[in-house]
């Protein structure tokens, strides 16, 4: 075997495993807790006397989501995420999302919450988000940064 | 620019078409079949009715060409256009017809090799009509594999391909339409497409599960936010079909959607 044939058949390994991934994925995508957090979000609706108000959309899917922040402490490392509120329309994932999300952010220094790293967002869902979902499972964390950009 | 209203069924409002185009208007373009509705919209009439206030008329014919016989003599249009990979051909092709006095009135948008007929360093002339549109080394394997696609369509007969596709929509409607929780768009009487959206269940999820039982759907606005907002719904889902599709396939799809709604009852 001469080196580009090596080099097509890694290529080839590599792409079968990525196939198997996808299908891992997809097997899981709507387990039920999910499910629950799609039907039964946390932290939805308006919060009236918000610090912080912002809006994101995901024009593919047409998932919109707006996140409002209410934060307490007047120090810049004191400061801190007393209440959240999310609300919009989207698909389950990004419904669930954001639910998980705002439970996970909601008390926490803002310091944590702008840490709060892509990975960590995929792993409150607990499943495999393949790459054309990702967007739909980023988007609630995408406004809580955006929010706090501002 | 004007939009010609939709009715509720789906189709245009003619009668408001009449009004909006006037003695003013330089253009009415209209779409032949509608890529979320299924419609297959008047265009002869609305082609005349462009002439008749001294307008050019244009099709997009990216959804009709494929699942219609189309004769743009017989329609009468200016300019009709149309994408190859709708049509079981490659991408990156598509078909600009023109009529001649248009084309050989209109200046070149590309410049490259074969548009030319004589070149000094002062000034060029134009080759004749089409190649002083073919700018450039033309997409040869693009045009033999869209020759190639319409031939076999050709081969099937324009006229059965549009009679299957008609049965297949009538039949999916049909079918489609006694699922608890369903709501589907556009008219009864329509190609290539039906638009559908469930009951709690948003589009993309939807078709993430359907896709899970091998089955492809669209999702979303379909390029086509307006339409979309006119229907109040953040999306449709979205089944086509083709020469390749069957009966059987409706019912595979009958029955992922039922499994779509089991997975969200859970
Ligand atoms: C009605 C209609 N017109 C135009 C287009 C665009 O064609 P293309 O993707 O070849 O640019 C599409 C679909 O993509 C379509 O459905």
């Amino acid at each position: 075997m001469n080196e580009v044939q090596k080099m097509a058949e890694k290529q080839e390994a590599g792409m079968n495993t990525g196939l198997q991934e996808e299908v891992h994925f997809s097997d899981d995508l709507y387990r039920e807790h999910i499910l629950d957090h799609f039907k039964n979000p946390r932290n939805f609706g308006e919060l009236a006397n918000c610090t912080l108000r912002h809006k994101e959309q995901n024009p593919l899917c047409g998932d919109e989501m707006e996140i409002m922040l209410k934060i307490d402490g007047q120090q810049a490392q004191e400061k801190k995420l007393v209440d959240i509120r999310f609300q919009g329309q989207g698909c389950a994932i990004s419904m669930a999302a954001a639910s998980l999300l705002s439970e996970h952010i909601k008390g926490k220094s803002i310091e944590d919450v702008k840490n709060v790293q892509p990975e960590e967002m995929l792993g409150l869902l607990g499943v495999q988000v393949g790459v054309v979902r990702r967007k739909c499972a980023l988007l609630a964390l995408k406004t809580v940064h955006k929010a706090l950009e501002e | 620019m004007k939009f010609i209203p939709l009715k509720n069924d789906g189709t245009l409002d003619l009668k408001a078409a009449q009004e909006l185009c006037t003695r003013k208007t330089k253009i009415l373009s209209v779409m032949h079949v509608s890529n979320v509705l299924g419609t297959i919209n008047p265009v002869k009439e609305l082609m005349a009715l462009a002439h008749d206030r001294g307008a050019l008329g244009i099709i997009d014919g990216a959804q009709s060409v494929p699942h219609l016989p189309v004769d743009v003599k017989e329609l009468n249009c200016d300019f009709l256009f149309f994408s190859g990979h709708k049509l079981l051909g490659p991408s990156g092709i598509g078909v600009l017809y023109g009529k001649t006095k248009h084309l050989e009135t209109m200046e070149p948008f590309l410049f490259g090799g074969d548009m030319i007929k004589e070149v000094s360093l002062t000034g060029a002339s134009w080759n004749d009509v089409p190649w002083k549109f073919e700018a450039g080394t033309p997409n040869i394997t693009g045009v033999i594999g869209l020759g190639a696609a319409i031939d076999y369509l050709s081969a099937l007969g324009r006229d059965a391909v549009a009679q299957h596709g008609k049965e297949l929509v009538g039949y999916a409607r049909q079918e489609l339409a006694k699922i608890p929780g369903i709501k589907l768009y556009g008219p009864e009487e329509g190609t290539a497409v039906v638009s559908f959206s469930i009951k709690s269940i948003p589009p993309h999820d939807v078709a993430a599960l359907l896709d899970r039982e091998g089955l492809a759907v669209r999702a979303g606005n379909h390029c086509a936010m307006p339409l979309l907002s006119k229907l109040g719904v953040p999306g449709t889902v979205r089944a086509s079909f083709s020469v390749y599709n069957t009966p059987e396939d409706v019912d595979v799809l009958v029955a992922g959607i039922k499994k779509v709604q089991e997975v969200f009852r859970q």
